[in-house]
């Protein structure tokens, strides 16, 4: 092939061909870099409000929850936060190997900084006083789905109802939503602490009937799952953090 | 390297030095090009002509961390795949011009060494051709092409884990498949 490098020269002249200009490419590997960190933070996003959620959650019912415990997780993790976790992860993905030394990485290692990078943005997401906000706006505007009528089953030991009577601090009376009143034995029953008893209260209960509109709680707990994520991101905080980076003027004292 | 990179920049502000990279590069590339697809040699030339004036136009993101040779075979490599989709089936041959070559492929079937080299090469270029393109290309890469992993990794854009399995697989699917061709008649 004598003749190549003088064919291709008289190609690049005729055909007035030049090299692309350095910026194209920068802004290509910088839109590149910049997706994938965008795609990440999504993914943390998603990532602190499962986990939210999932501290959030009843776990001292976990296995008494109306359905089994798998009833319980189904109904704890939502499967938004889901999608959107794998589908930010896979852009992530594809945005990194994109890049230029993308392809040094295994899939594994590259899933797993991914991961990584989501959890470490995922907590300091929780870290921050953002989460509750958010959570706060997307209750009042998209309530957590609540199914009374699985927690009106006083056979299979759940109870719901409004408190219309309370007897020595042992006994409740609760109108229930059929329109039945049941006598709720409630000494030997595990109350959160921030629930207070009171006439009017509509509260779920757990334990077993033990006669005809007579039950036995071991637990009452409030209406609707707790929403206290401040409370709970302080505990969790003191925990991942030693000496608690938080800050204690966001979290009210419950 | 160091001197590719200077190539590069002074290709970058005359067009007329870039057949100096053209010059370097042409015969390794081409007989790169006929060891790993099914290709005549002038098939051959025409898709190198291509690969040199995409990489002209892609010089400015030659990246002076590689090697310039990993990033000229990396297009060359993706001009190869991009054609042969384009392509349709035909009976493929590759070619392999040294007896060398065949001996060193065809070193863990115990051939041997007085074996017609002519026979082993003609042997080695029809297994060759049953194994699929990416185990043919990997170990064209790595034992024709005398690249490193590393290399090979930049060439194909693999992680260099991958590239250490895939060469292992190519030279375990060689090897059944010589000894499926029954390589003793070559012998």
């Amino acid at each position: 092939m004598p003749n190549l490098s003088k064919k291709i020269l008289a190609k690049i002249k005729s055909e007035k061909i030049s090299p692309r200009e350095k910026w194209i490419f920068l802004v290509k590997n910088y839109g590149i870099w910049i997706l994938a960190v965008l795609a990440i933070v999504l993914a943390g996003i998603f990532l602190g409000n499962l986990i939210a959620d999932l501290l959030l959650a009843e776990w001292r019912i976990f296995q008494r929850f109306p359905g089994g415990g798998v009833r319980f997780l189904a109904s704890t993790i939502s499967i938004f936060w889901l999608v959107g976790i794998l589908a930010a992860g896979a852009l992530a993905f594809l945005f990194l190997r994109k890049t230029r030394r993308g392809y040094r990485l295994g899939g594994l290692a590259l899933s797993g900084v991914i991961f990584v990078a989501s959890l470490v943005g995922g907590i300091s997401l929780l870290s921050s006083s953002l989460p509750g906000k958010f959570l706060e706006f997307r209750d009042q505007h998209f309530p957590p789905k609540f199914e009374s009528q699985k927690w009106q089953n006083p056979a299979a030991g759940f109870l719901f109802g409004k408190i219309i009577a309370i007897h020595e601090n042992s006994i409740l009376l609760l109108d229930s939503l059929d329109g039945s009143t049941w006598e709720v034995e409630f000494a030997a029953a595990e109350i959160p602490d921030f629930l207070e008893l009171k006439i009017g209260e509509k509260v779920r209960a757990i334990g077993e009937k033990i006669a005809t509109e007579k039950f036995r709680a071991e637990f009452i707990l409030p209406e609707k799952p707790p929403r206290e994520f401040e409370r709970v991101r302080k505990n969790l905080m003191k925990e991942i953090l030693p000496g608690g980076r938080i800050n204690s003027r966001s979290a009210p004292q419950i | 390297m160091e001197e590719d990179a200077q190539l590069v920049i002074l290709a970058l502000a005359d067009s007329q030095n870039y057949a100096k990279i053209v010059e370097k590069y042409e015969k390794p590339l081409l007989h790169y090009l006929l060891r790993i697809s099914n290709i005549t040699r002038e098939e051959g030339e025409d898709l190198l002509q291509n690969i040199f004036l995409k990489a002209y136009q892609n010089l400015n993101d030659f990246d002076q961390s590689l090697k310039f040779s990993s990033w000229i075979y990396r297009i060359a490599h993706n001009e190869v795949i991009s054609a042969w989709r384009k392509r349709s089936a035909r009976a493929e041959e590759v070619n392999l011009e040294t007896a060398e070559v065949a001996q060193i492929l065809a070193s863990p079937l115990d051939i041997p060494r007085q074996t017609d080299q002519k026979f082993l090469a003609k042997f080695v270029r029809e297994i060759l051709a049953k194994i699929s393109q990416k185990y043919r290309e990997v170990l064209v890469l790595r034992f024709l092409e005398n690249k490193d992993y590393a290399e090979i990794s930049d060439i194909l854009q693999k992680p260099m884990g991958s590239v250490a399995t895939l060469v292992h697989r190519a030279k375990h699917t060689f090897e059944l498949a010589a000894r499926e061709a029954n390589f003793q008649k070559f012998i």
